[in-house]
């Protein structure tokens, strides 16, 4: 994929484009970490709410995935 | 050998005075002359005192039992305490309802509610996490985060990116105000305080890396006081309670939960009933 304009746009296109790649790719791994760390959570503290919030958090990991494929389909 | 037989008629006082009187000619061959009337002394003095245990009601024995002469605040103590045996009782029968829901506060006497390491017969008195006016710092930033990016689209600088730039910075920027959100509910969900009747724990999950339990036993706890700060604290209530122990932690603060003078009041109607425990011989 080509980044659009020249000079001091296409720059910060660049930057832009590759920072968002990183920072997705961050976030997915933050979705896994709070997976693992909900997982423990609701292992440690039983308060009638852990199949819940161990929901949220795998919907929290597919939303990220999502995010981090849209970035590679629109940038 | 007199040790042994000053020591008998004293066992027997501690067990209702019921005990017969031992031989005294086979046991004062046993003694010396030179302390045969300090013996005929102290014997006189046991069986005084244990004709006076004889004489008391089994109920009204002053080291097991509150004075009656108590002061108001003492006898407010006393009824906070039978209030809180009875209602442990009750729940121990199942006959009573627990005060507060999932996302409560404070929960009296919860039902379906564990902890790692809890103590099969232990029960939980009270759980107690942050007052919900607390979370309102954090639901202000979460709105303002959610409003930013129509007031951020319109400078100069964004007009150098295309369209579909300024799509993806948006969706992953409501990504991020998401994940802001979760991670802080789970924060307050997760960070807990427990009173139980043998012990006090304490949850804290600071961030998603930072994880510490610590927990004292109730016959540890060595003072417990409470703090109640500023306008937002008076007027809904809630406060910071802590106990100083003596074990390893030596410190508990349990930070901005609802009704401290409640939690206090607990507390102490736990060390009580464990000092009680004590004296009448329980140990679970």
């Amino acid at each position: 994929m080509t980044v659009p304009g020249s000079g001091y746009q296409q720059i910060v296109l660049f930057i832009f484009k590759y920072g968002m790649y990183a920072v997705s790719i961050l976030h997915v791994v933050f979705s896994i970490f709070v997976v693992r760390q909900v997982n423990l959570m609701t292992k440690t503290l039983k308060l009638g709410f852990g199949v819940p919030v161990k929901l949220m958090a795998v919907v929290h990991l597919i939303l990220s995935v999502i995010v981090l494929l849209l970035m590679f389909a629109l940038l | 050998m007199p040790d042994i037989y000053i020591n008998k008629p004293q066992n027997s006082q501690t067990q209702g005075g019921s005990d017969t009187p031992p031989n005294e000619d086979s046991q004062a061959s046993d003694v010396r002359p030179s302390s045969q009337g300090r013996v005929e002394e102290l014997r006189q003095d046991i069986a005084k005192e244990v004709n006076k245990s004889a004489e008391m009601p089994t109920d009204t024995k002053p080291d097991l039992q509150p004075k009656e002469t108590s002061s108001p605040k003492t006898s407010n103590l006393k009824e906070a305490i039978n209030q809180t045996c009875e209602d442990l009782n009750s729940k121990k029968n199942g006959n009573f309802k627990p005060e507060g829901g999932t996302f409560a506060a404070l929960t009296y006497m919860p039902e379906h509610t564990a902890f790692q390491l809890q103590d099969p017969e232990e029960e939980i008195i009270m759980l107690l996490r942050a007052h919900p006016v607390t979370n309102v710092r954090w639901i202000i930033i979460a709105i303002i985060l959610t409003i930013i990016p129509g007031f951020l689209f319109g400078l100069a600088f964004f007009d150098i990116f295309p369209s579909n730039y300024i799509a993806a910075f948006s969706i992953f920027w409501y990504l991020v105000t998401i994940s802001f959100v979760f991670e802080k509910f789970l924060n307050w969900f997760f960070t807990v305080n427990f009173i139980t009747d043998e012990r006090v724990i304490d949850v804290n999950f600071y961030n998603l890396v930072y994880k510490e339990i610590s927990s004292a036993n109730i016959d540890s706890i060595q003072d417990v006081s409470y703090s109640q700060a500023g306008t937002f604290q008076s007027i809904f209530n809630y406060g910071n309670v802590y106990i100083q122990t003596a074990a390893e932690k030596p410190r508990f603060e349990f930070t901005n939960v609802p009704q401290p003078e409640r939690v206090v009041s607990v507390i102490n109607d736990l060390k009580q009933q464990e000092e009680q425990e004590k004296i009448e011989g329980r140990v679970r």
